[in-house]
């Protein structure tokens, strides 16, 4: 008698916030949001819902559960810098969460801050400079790959694998021509992984790797 | 059917003989109901390779339409 298969692949929404946020907060210990707390990660992850997806459908998220129980999820769409809205939106929140808890946070964390304060002033230059009204900057022909995380307990069984596939099928019947993703240099295994599946660094004209960003073409 | 099943084990040996750089030192028992990440210890680069090598013999993406984690669901994809 063969084993049925106990995960499946569901879609996300608001409703699942909670369970997405504790998923997060298992799988990136490290992260800045996860040290400033749930109530960051679960604010960021209702942004992503309710914010972006009131332009009409250009979020998507999968999940894989097992008895109800969330074990990995994924978030995809159109949106580029969808960061920035969040940070923009929630700038007082952010600023004052780390102030408070500035002696926890380490090198990396106070450079990451850096970097999105000054990716903040940049956008918001950008955006003076531009008129442009929107918050989040969208692409047309290439759907993102925004985050994927899946628990420790779970890591290695391919559910990262599984939701990266979905989400080239759900851009290649929405007639995305390229899948794009982000990946720290750092995480050597996860670049082989997406090379081994397909995908490629985004190189300049000098040759230099452009926003640790990867591509695949599914159209 | 087992014989399949067989050739997809004898993928297993070979991402594990690769990835340990020799010609399999630790003696792996053939499980089809066995979960392949605990009872082989492979982990997600493991994984992706053994998804290519099998797309490669048998030209059928095992993750394209769900997830699988023992021989037994991967034979099984292999017939859809």
């Amino acid at each position: 008698m063969i084993k049925k298969n106990k995960f499946q692949i569901i879609e996300l929404g608001f409703r699942d916030c909670d369970q997405i946020a504790k998923v997060h907060m298992d799988a990136f210990p490290k992260s800045i949001f996860t040290i400033i707390g749930k109530s960051c990660v679960l604010k960021y992850y209702q942004w992503q819902f309710s914010e972006i997806s009131r332009y009409d459908k250009l979020i998507y998220s999968y999940g894989i559960v097992n008895k109800n129980k969330l074990s990995a999820y994924t978030i995809f769409g159109k949106p580029r810098i969808a960061l920035y809205g969040f940070i923009r939106k929630n700038k007082w929140f952010l600023f004052t969460k780390t102030i408070k808890l500035l002696p926890l946070f380490n090198l990396y964390h106070l450079k990451t801050i850096l970097y999105g304060f000054k990716f903040y002033l940049k956008k918001k230059m950008f955006k003076s400079n531009n008129s442009n009204k929107n918050m989040v900057i969208f692409d047309n022909d290439r759907i993102g790959i925004l985050i994927t995380a899946t628990t420790k307990d779970d890591d290695g069984r391919g559910f990262g694998t599984a939701l990266m596939k979905k989400a080239e099928k759900v851009g290649k019947s929405d007639g995305f021509k390229y899948i794009t993703l982000s990946v720290r240099s750092e995480n050597i295994n996860a670049i082989k992984i997406y090379q081994i599946h397909g995908y490629k660094k985004v190189i300049d004209k000098s040759g230099n790797w452009l926003n640790n960003e990867m591509i695949k073409q599914i159209n | 059917m087992n014989e399949k099943k067989n050739e997809i084990f004898d993928l297993i040996k070979m991402v594990i003989d690769k990835k340990n750089n020799s010609s399999l030192n630790q003696k792996i028992e053939f499980n089809a109901d066995a979960d392949i990440r605990d009872n082989y210890g492979l982990d997600s680069l493991d994984l992706a390779e053994l998804t290519v090598v099998i797309e490669d013999r048998y030209g059928i993406d095992i993750f394209e339409t769900g997830i699988v984690s023992t021989i037994n669901e991967i034979s099984e994809k292999l017939k859809e």
